[in-house]
Protein backbone atom coordinates (compact mmCIF):
# COMPACT_ATOMS: atom_id res chain seq x y z
CA UNK A 1 0.00 0.00 0.00
CA UNK A 2 1.28 3.29 -1.08
CA UNK A 3 1.08 6.31 0.83
CA UNK A 4 1.55 10.45 -0.64
CA UNK A 5 3.86 12.64 1.18
CA UNK A 6 2.85 15.33 -1.90
CA UNK A 7 0.40 16.88 -0.49
CA UNK A 8 -1.05 20.20 -2.37
CA UNK A 9 0.89 22.66 -0.18
CA UNK A 10 3.71 20.40 -0.44
CA UNK A 11 3.59 20.59 -4.05
CA UNK A 12 3.26 24.10 -4.16
CA UNK A 13 6.01 24.78 -2.21
CA UNK A 14 8.52 22.63 -4.05
CA UNK A 15 7.58 23.63 -7.35
CA UNK A 16 8.01 27.21 -6.24
CA UNK A 17 11.22 26.94 -4.86
CA UNK A 18 12.34 25.18 -8.19
CA UNK A 19 11.15 27.91 -10.06
CA UNK A 20 13.14 29.96 -7.14
CA UNK A 21 16.68 27.97 -8.15
CA UNK A 22 15.67 28.39 -11.91
CA UNK A 23 14.93 32.07 -11.61
CA UNK A 24 18.15 32.66 -9.61
CA UNK A 25 20.59 30.14 -11.47
CA UNK A 26 19.55 32.85 -14.62
CA UNK A 27 20.18 35.89 -12.45
CA UNK A 28 23.46 34.78 -11.33
CA UNK A 29 24.53 33.77 -15.36
CA UNK A 30 23.80 36.98 -16.24
CA UNK A 31 25.38 38.81 -13.46
CA UNK A 32 28.02 36.33 -14.02
CA UNK A 33 28.77 36.79 -17.79
CA UNK A 34 29.27 41.04 -17.43
CA UNK A 35 32.13 40.00 -14.88
CA UNK A 36 30.05 41.15 -11.66
CA UNK A 37 29.53 39.13 -8.89
CA UNK A 38 26.13 39.23 -6.18
CA UNK A 39 26.87 40.28 -3.40
CA UNK A 40 27.50 37.03 -0.85
CA UNK A 41 27.70 34.64 -4.13
CA UNK A 42 31.18 34.03 -4.90
CA UNK A 43 30.69 33.53 -8.52
CA UNK A 44 32.58 31.11 -10.51
CA UNK A 45 35.58 32.24 -12.84
CA UNK A 46 36.16 29.88 -15.03
CA UNK A 47 34.75 27.38 -17.46
CA UNK A 48 35.44 23.91 -14.47
CA UNK A 49 33.85 26.31 -12.22
CA UNK A 50 30.93 27.56 -14.15
CA UNK A 51 30.33 23.57 -15.28
CA UNK A 52 30.68 22.79 -11.63
CA UNK A 53 28.16 25.71 -10.75
CA UNK A 54 25.56 24.20 -13.11
CA UNK A 55 26.17 20.31 -12.24
CA UNK A 56 25.36 21.55 -8.89
CA UNK A 57 22.25 23.53 -9.63
CA UNK A 58 21.18 20.29 -11.83
CA UNK A 59 21.85 18.19 -8.71
CA UNK A 60 19.83 20.24 -6.50
CA UNK A 61 17.23 20.55 -9.42
CA UNK A 62 17.42 16.72 -9.32
CA UNK A 63 16.49 16.04 -5.46
CA UNK A 64 13.50 18.14 -5.35
CA UNK A 65 11.73 17.33 -8.82
CA UNK A 66 12.32 13.85 -8.14
CA UNK A 67 10.41 14.51 -4.74
CA UNK A 68 7.34 14.34 -6.88
CA UNK A 69 7.79 10.62 -8.37
CA UNK A 70 7.91 8.72 -5.15
CA UNK A 71 5.83 8.04 -2.39
CA UNK A 72 6.36 5.97 1.14
CA UNK A 73 5.30 2.38 1.02
CA UNK A 74 4.04 -0.18 3.85
CA UNK A 75 4.59 -3.84 2.35
CA UNK A 76 4.07 -7.07 4.69
CA UNK A 77 7.45 -6.77 6.29
CA UNK A 78 8.35 -3.26 6.40
CA UNK A 79 7.70 0.29 5.78
CA UNK A 80 9.99 1.68 3.23
CA UNK A 81 10.04 5.62 3.30
CA UNK A 82 11.10 7.52 0.21
CA UNK A 83 11.98 11.01 -0.44
CA UNK A 84 13.04 10.92 -4.61
CA UNK A 85 16.59 10.18 -5.06
CA UNK A 86 17.41 11.90 -1.95
CA UNK A 87 16.45 9.05 0.38
CA UNK A 88 15.21 5.43 0.81
CA UNK A 89 15.10 3.39 3.84
CA UNK A 90 13.21 0.36 5.20
CA UNK A 91 11.82 -0.11 8.60
CA UNK A 92 11.21 -3.74 9.58
CA UNK A 93 7.74 -3.65 11.04
CA UNK A 94 8.55 -6.13 13.82
CA UNK A 95 11.16 -3.14 14.97
CA UNK A 96 8.57 -0.38 14.55
CA UNK A 97 7.09 0.33 18.69
CA UNK A 98 4.72 2.66 17.92
CA UNK A 99 3.11 5.09 15.15
CA UNK A 100 1.50 8.03 15.99
CA UNK A 101 0.94 11.64 14.49
CA UNK A 102 2.55 14.32 16.13
CA UNK A 103 3.13 18.12 16.34
CA UNK A 104 7.13 18.33 16.57
CA UNK A 105 7.82 19.88 13.83
CA UNK A 106 11.12 20.01 11.50
CA UNK A 107 13.38 23.07 10.89
CA UNK A 108 13.12 22.73 7.44
CA UNK A 109 12.37 20.53 4.36
CA UNK A 110 14.05 17.23 3.08
CA UNK A 111 16.50 15.14 5.54
CA UNK A 112 17.68 16.25 8.90
CA UNK A 113 18.36 15.04 11.76
CA UNK A 114 16.99 16.35 14.73
CA UNK A 115 17.86 15.84 18.50
CA UNK A 116 17.33 12.63 20.27
CA UNK A 117 18.37 10.88 17.41
CA UNK A 118 15.14 11.90 15.80
CA UNK A 119 15.49 11.43 11.45
CA UNK A 120 12.65 13.85 9.92
CA UNK A 121 11.67 13.10 6.60
CA UNK A 122 9.45 15.61 5.06
CA UNK A 123 8.19 17.69 2.61
CA UNK A 124 6.01 19.92 4.78
CA UNK A 125 5.56 20.70 8.33
CA UNK A 126 2.32 19.53 8.90
CA UNK A 127 0.57 15.98 8.94
CA UNK A 128 3.68 14.25 10.46
CA UNK A 129 3.54 11.08 11.95
CA UNK A 130 6.26 9.54 14.34
CA UNK A 131 7.34 6.17 13.94
CA UNK A 132 9.44 4.89 17.10
CA UNK A 133 11.55 2.36 16.51
CA UNK A 134 12.52 -0.50 19.23
CA UNK A 135 16.12 -0.80 18.10
CA UNK A 136 17.91 1.69 16.96
CA UNK A 137 18.15 2.19 13.19
CA UNK A 138 20.85 3.07 10.49
CA UNK A 139 19.49 5.31 7.55
CA UNK A 140 21.52 6.31 4.13
CA UNK A 141 21.22 9.95 2.20
CA UNK A 142 21.45 9.37 -1.38
CA UNK A 143 21.81 5.22 -1.11
CA UNK A 144 24.91 5.67 0.21
CA UNK A 145 26.11 8.54 2.91
CA UNK A 146 24.88 6.47 6.71
CA UNK A 147 23.55 8.47 8.83
CA UNK A 148 23.90 7.93 12.91
CA UNK A 149 21.96 5.24 14.59
CA UNK A 150 17.96 6.72 15.04
CA UNK A 151 15.51 5.91 17.43
CA UNK A 152 12.51 7.70 15.71
CA UNK A 153 11.81 9.31 12.06
CA UNK A 154 9.20 11.83 11.83
CA UNK A 155 7.70 11.77 8.19
CA UNK A 156 4.54 13.77 6.70
CA UNK A 157 1.63 12.65 4.89
CA UNK A 158 -1.22 13.62 2.83
CA UNK A 159 -3.42 11.68 5.21
CA UNK A 160 -1.66 10.69 8.62
CA UNK A 161 -4.64 8.90 9.70
CA UNK A 162 -4.91 6.53 7.93
CA UNK A 163 -1.50 5.76 7.46
CA UNK A 164 -1.49 5.71 11.13
CA UNK A 165 -4.94 2.68 10.82
CA UNK A 166 -3.51 0.94 8.33
CA UNK A 167 0.18 0.62 10.69
CA UNK A 168 -1.66 -0.51 13.98
CA UNK A 169 -3.61 -2.86 11.88
CA UNK A 170 -0.09 -4.50 11.18
CA UNK A 171 2.00 -4.00 14.32
CA UNK A 172 0.72 -4.97 17.77
CA UNK A 173 -0.60 -1.67 19.61
CA UNK A 174 0.75 -1.21 22.80
CA UNK A 175 -1.18 -2.25 26.26
CA UNK A 176 -4.20 -0.05 26.26
CA UNK A 177 -4.19 2.62 28.84
CA UNK A 178 -6.21 5.70 28.87
CA UNK A 179 -5.18 7.75 31.91
CA UNK A 180 -7.22 9.75 34.06
CA UNK A 181 -6.08 13.37 33.28
CA UNK A 182 -4.14 14.98 30.83
CA UNK A 183 -2.67 16.93 33.46
CA UNK B 1 12.84 6.13 37.51
CA UNK B 2 9.31 5.24 38.47
CA UNK B 3 5.93 5.78 36.89
CA UNK B 4 4.83 8.75 38.91
CA UNK B 5 7.70 10.41 38.04
CA UNK B 6 8.13 9.47 34.89
CA UNK B 7 4.26 10.61 34.17
CA UNK B 8 5.12 14.06 35.95
CA UNK B 9 7.46 15.14 33.15
CA UNK B 10 5.65 13.44 29.85
CA UNK B 11 4.35 16.71 29.58
CA UNK B 12 7.44 19.06 29.29
CA UNK B 13 8.89 15.78 27.27
CA UNK B 14 6.08 16.17 25.20
CA UNK B 15 6.84 19.77 24.54
CA UNK B 16 10.76 19.31 24.22
CA UNK B 17 11.07 21.74 27.28
CA UNK B 18 13.79 18.66 28.93
CA UNK B 19 17.25 18.62 28.79
CA UNK B 20 19.22 15.78 27.24
CA UNK B 21 19.62 13.64 30.33
CA UNK B 22 16.30 13.96 31.27
CA UNK B 23 14.66 12.97 27.78
CA UNK B 24 17.48 9.70 28.03
CA UNK B 25 15.77 9.16 31.14
CA UNK B 26 12.42 9.54 30.34
CA UNK B 27 12.94 7.20 26.90
CA UNK B 28 14.84 4.51 28.74
CA UNK B 29 12.09 4.03 30.61
CA UNK B 30 9.43 4.38 27.59
CA UNK B 31 11.10 2.03 26.14
CA UNK B 32 10.49 -0.69 28.81
CA UNK B 33 7.11 0.69 30.11
CA UNK B 34 4.17 0.30 27.75
CA UNK B 35 2.18 1.88 30.25
CA UNK B 36 3.90 5.37 30.07
CA UNK B 37 4.57 4.78 26.10
CA UNK B 38 0.76 4.11 25.57
CA UNK B 39 0.52 7.25 27.35
CA UNK B 40 2.79 9.32 25.44
CA UNK B 41 1.58 8.00 22.57
CA UNK B 42 -2.16 8.93 23.40
CA UNK B 43 -0.62 12.56 25.02
CA UNK B 44 0.67 13.50 21.54
CA UNK B 45 -1.97 12.11 19.44
CA UNK B 46 -4.09 13.88 21.53
CA UNK B 47 -2.41 17.25 21.03
CA UNK B 48 -2.46 16.65 17.48
CA UNK B 49 -6.31 15.73 17.56
CA UNK B 50 -7.00 19.07 19.33
CA UNK B 51 -5.22 21.15 16.81
CA UNK B 52 -7.24 19.07 13.84
CA UNK B 53 -10.62 19.89 15.86
CA UNK B 54 -9.39 23.47 16.06
CA UNK B 55 -8.78 23.77 12.76
CA UNK B 56 -12.81 22.49 11.88
CA UNK B 57 -14.06 25.19 14.78
CA UNK B 58 -15.74 22.33 17.11
CA UNK B 59 -16.06 22.78 20.40
CA UNK B 60 -13.10 21.27 23.11
CA UNK B 61 -14.07 17.77 24.93
CA UNK B 62 -14.98 18.65 28.09
CA UNK B 63 -12.31 16.23 29.54
CA UNK B 64 -9.44 18.31 28.09
CA UNK B 65 -7.11 19.94 30.85
CA UNK B 66 -6.21 23.06 30.69
CA UNK B 67 -2.84 22.28 31.01
CA UNK B 68 -2.83 20.35 27.91
CA UNK B 69 -4.24 23.26 25.93
CA UNK B 70 -2.01 25.93 27.63
CA UNK B 71 1.08 24.03 26.14
CA UNK B 72 0.00 23.34 23.01
CA UNK B 73 -0.91 27.13 22.54
CA UNK B 74 2.16 28.04 23.83
CA UNK B 75 3.97 25.32 20.85
CA UNK B 76 1.69 27.16 18.39
CA UNK B 77 2.38 30.87 19.02
CA UNK B 78 6.04 29.69 19.51
CA UNK B 79 5.90 28.31 16.14
CA UNK B 80 4.40 31.44 14.27
CA UNK B 81 7.14 33.79 16.48
CA UNK B 82 9.58 32.08 14.93
CA UNK B 83 7.93 31.94 11.50
CA UNK B 84 8.18 35.45 11.84
CA UNK B 85 11.71 36.17 12.81
CA UNK B 86 12.22 34.07 9.66
CA UNK B 87 10.71 35.61 7.12
CA UNK B 88 11.65 39.18 8.36
CA UNK B 89 14.99 38.64 9.58
CA UNK B 90 16.74 36.20 7.22
CA UNK B 91 14.18 35.81 3.99
CA UNK B 92 13.41 38.96 3.13
CA UNK B 93 16.92 40.71 3.57
CA UNK B 94 19.18 38.23 2.08
CA UNK B 95 16.57 38.08 -0.86
CA UNK B 96 16.02 41.67 -1.68
CA UNK B 97 18.77 44.06 -0.12
CA UNK B 98 21.32 43.50 -2.45
CA UNK B 99 19.06 44.58 -5.46
CA UNK B 100 18.81 47.72 -3.68
CA UNK B 101 22.46 48.77 -2.44
CA UNK B 102 23.86 47.17 -5.37
CA UNK B 103 22.70 49.33 -8.90
CA UNK B 104 25.90 48.59 -10.81
CA UNK B 105 24.48 45.22 -11.42
CA UNK B 106 23.00 44.63 -15.07
CA UNK B 107 19.05 45.28 -14.01
CA UNK B 108 18.24 41.57 -16.12
CA UNK B 109 20.27 39.69 -13.33
CA UNK B 110 18.83 42.04 -10.67
CA UNK B 111 15.16 41.13 -11.38
CA UNK B 112 15.57 37.50 -11.66
CA UNK B 113 17.43 37.95 -8.42
CA UNK B 114 14.22 39.51 -6.94
CA UNK B 115 12.11 37.24 -9.00
CA UNK B 116 13.86 34.63 -7.38
CA UNK B 117 13.63 35.91 -3.89
CA UNK B 118 10.11 37.01 -4.43
CA UNK B 119 8.76 33.19 -5.74
CA UNK B 120 10.49 31.90 -2.80
CA UNK B 121 9.12 33.78 -0.10
CA UNK B 122 5.18 32.86 -2.00
CA UNK B 123 6.92 29.31 -1.76
CA UNK B 124 7.51 29.21 1.77
CA UNK B 125 3.74 31.21 2.29
CA UNK B 126 1.98 27.90 3.34
CA UNK B 127 4.18 27.77 6.49
CA UNK B 128 3.72 31.29 7.71
CA UNK B 129 -0.23 30.62 6.37
CA UNK B 130 -0.66 27.52 8.44
CA UNK B 131 1.54 29.26 11.30
CA UNK B 132 -1.36 31.77 11.57
CA UNK B 133 -3.98 29.69 10.84
CA UNK B 134 -3.42 27.27 13.79
CA UNK B 135 -2.80 30.66 16.07
CA UNK B 136 -5.79 32.14 14.82
CA UNK B 137 -7.95 28.80 15.58
CA UNK B 138 -6.13 27.89 18.85
CA UNK B 139 -7.08 31.28 20.03
CA UNK B 140 -10.33 30.88 18.87
CA UNK B 141 -10.45 27.66 20.33
CA UNK B 142 -9.15 29.64 24.02
CA UNK B 143 -12.04 31.53 24.24
CA UNK B 144 -14.55 28.43 23.10
CA UNK B 145 -13.23 26.62 25.99
CA UNK B 146 -13.98 29.50 28.15
CA UNK B 147 -17.17 29.78 27.03
CA UNK B 148 -18.05 25.93 27.73
CA UNK B 149 -16.59 26.41 31.39
CA UNK B 150 -19.01 29.62 32.01
CA UNK B 151 -21.96 27.50 30.77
Amino acid sequence: MKFSYMSPTARFTFGLIIVSLILMSAGLLVIGARGQHYPGIRMPESIPGWTLFGALMTFILLILVSAFFTQHEVTDREIIIRQGILFHGAIPLDNVASVRETLRKPFGLGVRVGPDRTLFVNTALTNLVVIELKRPQRFKVFHLLPLWEMRRVIINLTDPEAFVRYIHDRIAPPESYRPQSWA
Amino acid sequence: MRCSEVEALLGPYHDGELDAEQRAHIEEHVRHCPRCAARLEEMDGYAAMILRLCSHHIPPPPEMKPSLFRRLRRRVLRTLAWSLILMLAVIIPLSFAPLFFRQDLPPLGRVLMGLSGLTLIIALAPFFYHALRDARNVIWYHFSADREEER
